[in-house]
């Protein structure tokens, strides 16, 4: 969990580093929905988190115009994928990879930024707004 | 060639976020230079078809060969799993969750295949045919370090590590040449993904059984004591799966 933490932080600093002034500000979060006594709780929201995150990215991609920026969301997304896979497995061992995120054709899941921000709204008080991104 | 020193190497890298970015820069530059030899000897790849503005800068003779070049690893990593699906008590996998786990990976690499190769038809492209592989690393004599792969379970996870990491790479070093690439773009994204959760996974079996400490992704600190990583992921890429010289 400390290496999930630190991967995540490391991700932050590197997309404020990227976007300088045009980083949105920090957001205001409402965790009240988990019970952060329960191991349940916080697996299963961490599980949700983290196949949110690469299914946004998944998403996303398309929307890149820059090689490199793409490159480097994909190299953040094979480490969401990897503990995505991790919490999956710790929650039932063997669930990695299975139909709930994968396909018949063993794609995994994409979700447009607006339907991200419709599943991330339940954990954030700030509003969000995809509306000036890019659809195509 | 000494195998453990070389999945030690593997596991010791760091290719996807922390790494100093000159060194990676060079290293993935390397990597795609590789592959387009390896496309120049393996694949036929249709030059000179027209290309199509749905894929915007991506040409379709780039795609195609992208696509060729993803199937020629999905080739690999199917026939690697059905072999050992086939095999499962000569090589020791435990009844149960384990077997399960590899059935599952096994499969989504049998489905990447088969979709990879519509996608290819689709495209106006002709699949490359599958190679012969020598999962042994013998390059064709079947006799190569690898030799008990298919009758050894530590050997069998090291090498699917090595196949599943390769995989991951593989697809995030060519993703860059499919920008602005569309539903193609997004369905290699899509494949991608699940190779890290099976990255991920193999991994963990290994931490499991002891035969390894390795953490699921691939960590810091040992990245910047190995920067020659992709050299020797190179090495057994081309030996493995082009059978190719080093």
């Amino acid at each position: 969990m400390t290496d999930i933490r630190d991967h995540e932080i490391a991700h932050r600093e590197f997309f404020k580093n990227a976007l300088g002034s045009s980083a949105i500000q920090g957001l205001e979060v409402n965790f009240t929905s988990i019970n952060f006594g329960s191991c349940d709780s916080v697996l299963g929201t961490a599980k949700a988190f983290e196949d949110l995150g690469v299914s946004a990215y998944n998403g996303a991609g398309r929307l890149f115009q820059s090689p490199d920026y793409l490159t480097l969301a994909g190299k953040i997304v094979s480490v969401k994928a990897r503990r995505a896979a991790l919490i999956s497995d710790l929650i039932s061992n063997g669930t990695f990879a299975n139909s709930k995120v994968i396909d018949s054709n063993g794609l995994e899941k994409s979700r447009t930024p607006t339907e991200v921000l419709a599943i991330a709204s339940a954990f954030v008080t700030t509003r969000l707004n995809a509306g000036n991104l890019p659809t195509s | 060639m000494n195998l453990i020193n070389i999945f030690g190497e593997l596991e010791k890298s760091d290719p996807e976020v922390y790494e100093r970015m000159d060194t990676r820069r060079a290293a993935l530059k390397g990597f795609a230079s590789m592959s387009g030899k390896v496309a120049l000897a393996v694949i036929p790849i249709a030059l000179g078809s027209i290309v199509k503005k749905s894929y915007g800068q991506a040409n379709n003779g780039t795609v195609l060969e992208i696509l060729n070049y993803a199937l020629t690893l999905e080739y690999l990593e199917a026939e690697f799993y059905q072999m050992a699906i086939a095999r499962f008590g000569q090589i020791g996998v435990p009844a149960g969750a384990a077997q399960a786990a590899i059935t599952t990976i096994g499969n989504h690499d049998t489905q990447h295949v088969a979709f990879l190769k519509s996608a290819i038809t689709a495209t106006g492209g002709t699949p490359v045919a599958k190679p012969n592989f020598d999962f042994s690393s013998g390059g064709g004599s079947t006799t190569g370090p690898f030799a008990n792969v298919f009758l050894n379970y530590q050997t069998f996870l090291a090498v699917a590590q090595t196949f599943e990491d390769t995989g991951v790479r593989a697809y995030k070093g060519r993703a860059a040449e499919l920008v602005k690439g569309g539903d193609l773009l997004q369905a290699a994204l899509n494949i991608h993904s699940v190779e890290a959760r099976h990255a991920s996974h193999i991994r963990q079996m290994r931490k499991a059984n002891n035969f390894a400490d390795i953490k699921p992704w691939i960590t810091l600190k040992t990245a910047v004591e190995h920067p020659n990583l992709l050299t020797m992921e190179r090495k057994i890429l081309c030996r493995l799966v082009f059978k190719l010289p080093i």
